[in-house]
Formats: C-alpha cells, structure tokens, sequence
C-alpha cells in the first residue's frame, strides 16, 4: 500500500515542478497576503496616518503624548489651531479622526487625577480605528499610572484596542491556516475533477491502486506544499515584519491534522460536482465562508454573537485558533482542543471523500 | 471445464430507464482477438467497462480467467486495459508515464523493453502532452502491458487517428496474438474488425445481433459482390443499364451486382462494344459494412464526430 502511494506522490511532485503556473499561484497567495496585511498593519514606512489634533491643554505632558505618537513612525501628528471650531475643522476638511487634548490634562495627570482624551472618529474608517488603538497603546506606554483611567476615550468600545502592535501576530496563524485551507482545497478538486473528466481515473481503476493510497498521496503531497508555506510565511513574517512566533511540534501536528482535514474535504466536495465549470464554483463556495467566518482577518470576539456561533460549526476555526495558540498564546490545553477537532474531522471526511469520490464519468 | 477466458451470459446493465446492455452472451476463448463491433451507444464500451470491473451489472454472470466480478483485485491484476477516449498525465514524459502503472503493480515488466515494443525509445523523454494522437495511443497500449496481462481490453484503440497510425495499433494488435495474449476489442471500424479479428460479435442497441468469424459473418449474411463502374458516360450507362437491370446508379458510379464471374466479362464486352471512356470498373467483395446495413437498416459510419 505504502509504495504505490510512493509511486503516485513522486508523479505528483515532478508534474508539480512542471508546471509554473501551479508553483506560482500556490505560493503567490501566502506572500501576496502577508506583504499585504503586513505593510497595512505594521506601518513600516509606507503606512502612515496623519492625526489632527487640537492641544488645548500645551503642557509638559500633552507634548510627551503628542511625542510618543510621532515616535511610532505610523503617526503624522497635524496639530490644529486651538481658536477654530473643531466639528468645522472635520466637516471642511473631511477629516475620518480628530483627537483633542482638553486643558487641564496634564494638571489632571500630575495630581494623578483621571485624565480624558476626546477622540472622535468614522466608525466605519479602518485609519481611525488603527489611529485609536495607536493612542491607547501610546497612552499607557506613557505613564502606567494611566492605565487605571477609564474610560480613556469614551465614544469607543474596540477590541482591537491596544492589539495595534500584536496584529500582525495574530494574523500571521491565520493566514498559515487560510494558506492550507485554500491550496488544499482548490488543489483537490480541480485535480479530481480533471482527472475524472480525462479519464485518468478510469485508467487508475483499472490497476490495483485503491482509493484510500491514492488519498494518502494527496495528503503526503498536501503536506509538503502547507510545510513549504509554513516556512514562506515565517520567513516574511520574521524577516521583513519582526513578528515573533513560535514554531513547536504542536505547530507541525496541527498543520498536518489540518492538511488532512482539508485534502478529505476537497476529495468529498468534489464527489459533487460533475465538470470543470463547476469546479471553481464549487471550490469558492467551500473556501470564501470559511475564510470570512473562522477569525482569519478579525478575532472572532469582535463579531456579532450569531458569527460566532457560526463560526464554531467552521472546520477553519479550529486550525486558526489551534495554530495561534500553539504560535502566539503558548496555549497548549487549547491547542490540544483544537488539533482533538481538526483530527476528528479528518477522519470523518477522509471516509466520506473516499466514499463519495467517483472516479469515473456515468 | 470450459476453456473460454472471458465467459458472459444473460449480461444486462441499465441506467433508470435506459438499457444499455440487454442480455447479451458470448465466450471469448484464450489466444483469440474478440471484437465488439458496432455504432457508438451499442453497448460495447458498457459491455468492456463491467468486464473490466470498472462498473456493475444490473443482471447476468460474467466469468474472466474463471474467477467472478468479486474478485475485481485479483482480476485487475492479471487483465491490462486501454480505456476508451484514453489519456495520462500530462506533465510526466513518456517513461515515467509507463513506469507510474509499472509501480501500480507487484510484478511489472521492463517498461525499457515495453517501450522499445511499441516503438517510443526515441520519444520516452517527451512530455505526454506534446506527443500526437498516435504516439499517445501506443503509451496507452504500453500502459496496458505492464502487468504482463492474459487478457488485453482496447476499448475503441483507433478512434480518431489517422490511417497511418492506425496500421500501427493494428500491427501491435497482431503482435498481442502472436504473444498468445487475449484480446477483447471494441470497434466503430468494420475493416479494422475484419481485419484484425477471430471471432466478432456485431452489437446494435445492446444486443448482439450477429456472431461469427469474419468470413462465416460475410458468407452468411454478406450480398454478393458487386461491380463499380465510373465515369463511363451517358452511353456507356445507357448500355450497361439496358442489360443489367438489378444494377444501381449512384452519381456516376455504376453498381452491377456479380451473381458469377461471368458477368465481370459482360459488363467489360459492353464497354468495349459502345466503344466508350470510363476511369475504373472495381469488383468489391461484400464487406461487414454491408452486412451491418443489411442487418440493421442503419449507416455504421459517421461515429468520429459523436466522439468526445
């Protein structure tokens, strides 16, 4: 059994080699990702804000906090004229944040008094929420003293608050397990749906070799596609954005448990459709909900109940929160959780993608 | 004892309300070349598929190597199939497209020699997809060699290829038999069936409406020979038809059937007495073309553009 799953996945690997679009398009969307969400959050130079600030109050303090800000390197502090009216100030120049010291801030803080800052933003502007986060980081860097003033900035209840400088952290899990869902899935089942429609399966059936090797070629295969993503994506993450994540054996038993899970899915899915034209359907229609519902871009306590809720019945879940804990958290009872789940769920697909996988056309 | 290698009886295979196969017996016996012979939607491919283990029965016994359709494992290793409308990996060459079936099975043989068999040692470093239809065909034919099989399934090997690459597939047909390997074929082509064949069963509709050696088929249900003659003018059809007159006309061509030889010489003493021009005259045996026509009512031809 062994060796004719041997003999199927070296075909796979120089058919793979073979071809560069499928080399490119397999690696293209990790890198793409993470230079992406990795300039947006990180700033890094090319990302940078420009916050209006009025500083009614001109002390000591406020100029530390407005110095603090500049020192981020994200932040272009514009400081407004005290005499104009600020609602004028954001109307005429269609301003998404506006942030205001008031006077007295600084007296506040030395008698050790609570201190407010006003920040108004466009709830629906992603700058004015990476902006407000940006503050309260900069806030509480500035005088831990501060960190018993609550609330700090009173027209916001954001859990992104304060996570500004861990958000690339948390993404860097979530685009690993994206990465494996999506090349793992699509990659099935346009392979089985081509091979189906070339009748290469029919000539696979007529030799000794049964599904279940052929499966656990796929899956050998799989693997070592997520294993070279794994290391894209560290890559990137710790060379060009210093995130710091760690990589156990927890780390590498999820992402197999994760490729399985996935490759069993693709099998399964694509026992449903019958021609190339529904393959690209059906593959966004199995990928696109479980990447917008599993807490790849956003933590999932930020979503509406019912998402959440959603979100548990979502096989993308477990290996996002999974590779995080194990990555980020150092969580090790929930990584256990998670890798429980994602290996059930394996099994349960591998036997429905086996069953359910037609290898020849009616 | 029975020394058939594939033994069918009372075989049926349906689909909801389409019958594909409706009963049909036959035994093919070891050594022998056995075509399925008949249009596209026959029954044929159907027929091969469920003997090749690739699909259920709906009735019917079916006996190969003497073992029954439960013991598919043991059967596919000693059977090698070219599927219909057959391809391989694209992106594997010539070789390694051999040598991954080779690696399907415990016991393969030198896929070197195999190569050198159907002629690709020059081409075993291409890419599958660069060779044409011919060349893709004989991979096919060495694929389906690699376990060494008793029994050779070639389900429609010529379709769509061209005449020289179809003397090709036929000569490796030749050389299976001279192997003493069994060939079970299925063919739209009746001169390749004629050609090729021991023992033919013509299928239309699922049933198998005739049986026999090519000869014994043509004897018993063939027409006499006939006679073409072209282009030989108004004249010389106007002589011809005046003493020939269960001859037909089509276009210019003059058909007069041969009921003896002695008409050849009558129909050549009438040209030559009119004193007229004609391009040919072709005496053309009743071939299994006929025969289908004559059975069926129906063309056999015109099956390559259903194809695919």
């Amino acid at each position: 059994m062994r060796s004719r799953a041997l003999v199927d996945f070296k075909a796979t690997v120089l058919e793979f080699k073979r071809s560069p679009e499928a080399i490119f398009w397999t690696f293209a969307f990790p890198i793409v990702l993470m230079l992406l969400f990795g300039a947006i959050y990180s700033g890094g130079g090319t990302g940078t804000f420009n916050l209006y600030v009025q500083d009614h109050d001109d002390s000591d303090e406020s100029r530390d906090l407005l110095e603090s800000l500049r020192a981020t390197g994200v932040v272009n502090v514009r400081l407004v004229n005290t005499t104009l009216d600020a609602d004028q100030v954001i109307k005429d120049n269609s301003l998404t944040s506006f942030l205001t010291i008031p006077s007295g801030f600084g007296a506040n803080l030395s008698a050790n008094e609570s201190a407010v800052l006003e920040f108004r933003k466009d709830p629906s502007s992603q700058s004015a929420i990476t902006l407000y986060s940006i503050i309260n980081a900069a806030v509480q860097q500035m005088d831990p003293g501060l960190k018993n003033v609550t609330p700090l900035i009173s027209v916001e209840e954001e859990s992104l608050v304060s996570e500004r400088f861990e958000f690339l952290d948390f993404f860097l899990p979530g685009v690993l397990a994206l990465t494996i869902m999506n090349s793992t899935v699509n990659y099935m089942i346009f392979t089985i749906v081509e091979y189906r429609n070339r009748g290469i399966f029919r000539k696979m059936m007529t030799t000794p070799l049964r599904r279940p090797e052929w499966l656990a070629s796929r899956i050998m295969w799989q693997m070592t596609i997520s294993f070279i993503s794994l290391v894209l994506i560290w890559a990137i993450g710790v060379y060009l954005f210093d995130i710091a994540v760690t990589v156990n054996l927890m780390t590498l038993a999820l992402i197999l448990a994760g490729t399985a899970l996935f490759t069993s899915m693709g099998m399964a899915a694509a026992g449903l459709i019958k021609d190339e034209q529904g393959a690209g359907a059906l593959a966004g229609a199995v990928t696109f909900p479980m990447m917008f519902l599993a807490g790849i871009f956003f933590p999932l306590e930020v979503m509406p109940e019912y998402l959440q809720t959603i979100a548990k019945f979502i096989p993308l879940t477990y290996l996002a929160e999974g590779l995080r804990d194990s990555m980020i958290y150092g969580n090790m009872a929930g990584a256990w959780f998670n890798l429980a789940v994602i290996s059930g769920l394996a099994v349960v697909f591998a036997a429905l993608g086996t069953v359910l996988t037609r290898w020849k056309e009616e | 004892m029975s020394e058939g290698h594939i033994e069918v009886k009372g075989l049926r295979k349906e689909y909801g309300e389409l019958i594909a196969v409706d009963g049909i017996d036959f035994t093919v016996r070891k050594g022998q070349v056995f075509s399925l012979l008949g249009p596209n939607g026959a029954g044929k491919t159907t027929t091969v598929e469920i003997l090749e283990c690739l699909r259920t029965p709906s009735a019917g016994e079916v006996r190969i190597l003497g073992m029954g359709l439960e013991q598919s494992s043991k059967i596919k290793r000693r059977v090698g199939v070219l599927p219909q409308g057959f391809n391989a990996f694209d992106r594997l060459t010539v070789k390694e497209n051999v040598d991954y079936f080779a690696g399907m099975f415990d016991d393969p043989v030198d896929t070197e020699e195999l190569l050198r068999w159907v002629k690709l040692e020059k081409r075993k470093k291409e890419l599958f997809k660069n060779l044409s239809g011919g060349m893709k065909q004989r991979v096919g034919i060495a694929m389906s060699l690699v376990n060494d099989p008793e029994i050779v399934f070639l389900d429609e090997p010529t379709t769509g290829l061209d005449p020289g690459a179809r003397r090709d597939v036929w000569r490796m047909v030749q050389g299976l038999r001279d192997q003493g390997k069994t060939v079970l074929l299925t063919t739209h082509y009746m001169e390749e069936a004629e050609a090729l064949s021991d023992y033919i069963c013509i299928m239309n509709k699922g049933r198998i409406i005739c049986r026999g050696t090519p000869r014994e088929i043509i004897n018993e249900h063939g027409a006499d020979p006939v006679a073409i003659v072209k282009a030989a003018g108004d004249k010389g059809l106007e002589a011809l038809i005046g003493r020939f007159p269960d001859c037909s006309l089509m276009e210019d061509n003059l058909k007069v059937p041969i009921h003896n030889s002695r008409r050849i010489a009558d129909i050549l003493n009438i040209l030559d007495d009119a004193e007229v021009h004609y391009d040919e005259v072709i005496i053309k045996k009743s071939t299994l073309e006929d025969v289908f026509l004559k059975l069926t009512g129906e063309e056999l031809r015109g099956g390559e553009e259903d194809e695919e």
